[in-house]
């Protein structure tokens, strides 16, 4: 495990961007991407994280072809170029060959250190990823200046086998793309199941947790924004307004994550269990 | 635990999310202003005080139209909301276009009437969206939505609805909350399409048995059988579902044949939102 820069005393600011998108208007969200990211160099950020998809919008059906870009496309040139002062995190979809994938980017000193596609696509109830995406094989880690990060994107997070996956990673800091819909009922609103999943892996896995959770409304799907940094020992330490566009700045001590390690030394007993029959 | 309990709601979260809806909906398609038919009932008495949040009162155009037989009090109450809200407001008599044709006719029964008032009053809200350069505002319920309670392209015609997902309790949870005038949550609720008209009389079911019934089997799931054994008529429920069923046409757009490699609604598939 490699990276690690706590024991220098280094902290680290985040800023998540739970912005609105245009739906299928490619040009106009990469220019607010942009400026959100210089926002957010302004203000000393090591880190900025977009939602899932926030470059062509969620609730794609047949634009998915006209809003998808390929990795290599020059539309990444400036976001690159700007990585060069602060990491960016960004979801987009994806054309590889032909096929589209709900993904996400990470930039860093100048190029793209790593592309995850989205493994879990809900296709039930009001969702209809699998129709137009096709599915990720394999969820990873990777090194970067700040500690080892895994990405996953929305559904992904009600998988547990996707957490514990991540927590096999021995990741210091899961960052999670998300586009989650609203709703609400007498028991509860869906951002506190949000907290509940963010506040649950942070706490057993002794990770930072950065969730950015989209805003705006899409065919009257409202996505609820409330983006949130969870500490390695389950604190929210700092969590965006509902239903607003807006950047929230965190800083975060990663020495937190070796002192959650200590209190609770929970990978010291860890046991990885075959397949169940 | 009273089963309409279940339908509550954080009338707090979801009114700041009703307002987000109207405002983001309303501008990102170009627009600033709402025109809203206001009868004086309790649905577009709310969707009058969200669209006043979400768009500031200036843009709220509330129009009263009833017809020379509608009661008093229908626009006492709508007059109300105006008042406390300070939207703009215009009362347009639906008698004479609405005689005329009833008169040229002949004999009309009372239902084939309520529909000529309803799309009268359809006719007169999109004419004042063309004329404000603003959207018409719906303000169907949910439970009248899923019983079919409604005129096509009339009252149930319009550009967004903000309450088209809220059962009646939850429109009077959210009314309460907004504090719209007590006359208009504690009356009986009324279509006012004739003289007497009561929404429950003419149902043959409370609103508040139909949103326990209607929540049960369509938000939770239940199967008709579970619910009648929360203590509901099997002949009830068997009705209700047999209503949802019969008017799911009102709720979807003209079916078209399919003749070509994409067919609109089938195959050509967009979101309203595209580009926006």
């Amino acid at each position: 495990m490699g990276g690690y820069k706590y024991e220098n005393g280094v902290d680290m600011r985040v800023a998540l961007a739970q912005i609105n998108t245009i739906l299928g208007a490619v040009g106009e969200n990469i220019k607010k991407i942009e400026r959100y990211v210089d926002n957010a160099n302004e203000e000393h950020c090591d880190l900025i994280v977009f939602p899932e998809l926030a470059l062509s919008g969620y609730s794609l059906r047949d634009i998915v072809k006209d809003a998808s870009v390929s990795k290599e496309s020059a539309i990444f040139d400036n976001l690159k170029e700007k990585s060069r002062k602060i990491d960016i995190v960004l979801g987009y979809d994806q054309n590889d060959n032909g096929y589209f994938y709900n993904s996400a980017l990470y930039f860093s000193k100048g190029e793209i250190i790593h592309n995850y596609k989205k493994v879990h696509l809900p296709d039930y109830g009001m969702f209809e990823e699998s129709r137009y995406f096709k599915n990720g094989k394999n969820i990873d880690a990777f090194n970067t200046a700040n500690g080892r990060v895994s990405m996953l994107i929305c559904e992904d997070m009600f998988h547990l086998s996707a957490q514990g996956y991540v927590d096999k990673l021995e990741t210091d800091i899961l960052i999670i793309l998300s586009a989650s819909p609203f709703w609400a009922n007498s028991k509860k609103i869906k951002p506190e199941i949000w907290k509940y999943m963010c506040v649950n892996f942070a706490t057993l896995s002794s990770n930072f947790v950065l969730f950015s959770n989209r805003v705006g409304f899409e065919d009257g799907v409202g996505f609820f924004g409330n983006s949130l940094c969870v500490d390695p020992n389950g604190n929210i330490i700092k969590e965006a307004s509902l239903f607003k566009e807006e950047m929230v700045v965190a800083d975060i001590d990663l020495k937190e994550i070796k002192r959650a390690k200590e209190i609770m030394p929970l990978k010291k007993s860890i046991s990885y269990y075959e397949t169940a029959k | 635990m009273k089963l309409l309990n279940k339908l509550d709601i954080d009338c707090a979260v979801v009114s700041q999310y009703l307002i987000e809806f109207v405002r983001q909906e309303i501008t990102k398609a170009g627009f600033s202003k709402v025109v809203l038919g206001l009868s004086g009932g309790i649905d577009s008495a709310l969707s009058a005080y969200i669209a006043k949040e979400a768009l500031g009162h200036n843009n709220v155009y509330a129009i009263m139209m009833p017809y020379r037989l509608s009661s008093q009090d229908s626009l006492d109450d709508a007059r109300r909301v105006v008042e406390d809200t300070h939207i703009n407001a215009e009362v347009v008599d639906i008698s004479a276009p609405a005689d005329a044709y009833i008169n040229a006719r002949g004999d009309i029964d009372k239902v084939r009437m309520g529909n000529i008032f309803a799309r009268m009053r359809m006719i007169t809200l999109f004419d004042y969206s063309s004329a404000y350069n603003a959207l018409v505002l719906g303000t169907s319920n949910k439970t009248e939505l899923l019983l079919g309670y409604g005129t096509w392209y009339g009252d149930m015609a319009s550009c967004i609805n903000p309450i088209g997902d809220l059962y009646k309790a939850q429109v009077r949870q959210l009314a309460e909350y907004f504090k719209v005038p007590e006359s208009i949550i504690i009356k009986k609720p009324s279509a006012d399409l004739w003289v007497g008209q009561n929404d429950e009389a003419e149902l043959g079911f409370s609103y508040n048995d139909a949103d326990v019934i209607l929540y049960h089997l369509y938000d939770l799931r239940y199967s008709e059988d579970e619910v009648v054994s929360l203590g509901f008529d099997k002949a009830l429920v068997r009705a209700i579902v047999k209503r949802v069923m019969r008017n799911q046409f009102k709720r979807l757009p003209p079916v078209i044949a399919k003749v070509g490699l994409r067919t609109i609604n089938i195959d050509f598939r967009y979101l309203r939102d595209w580009g926006l």
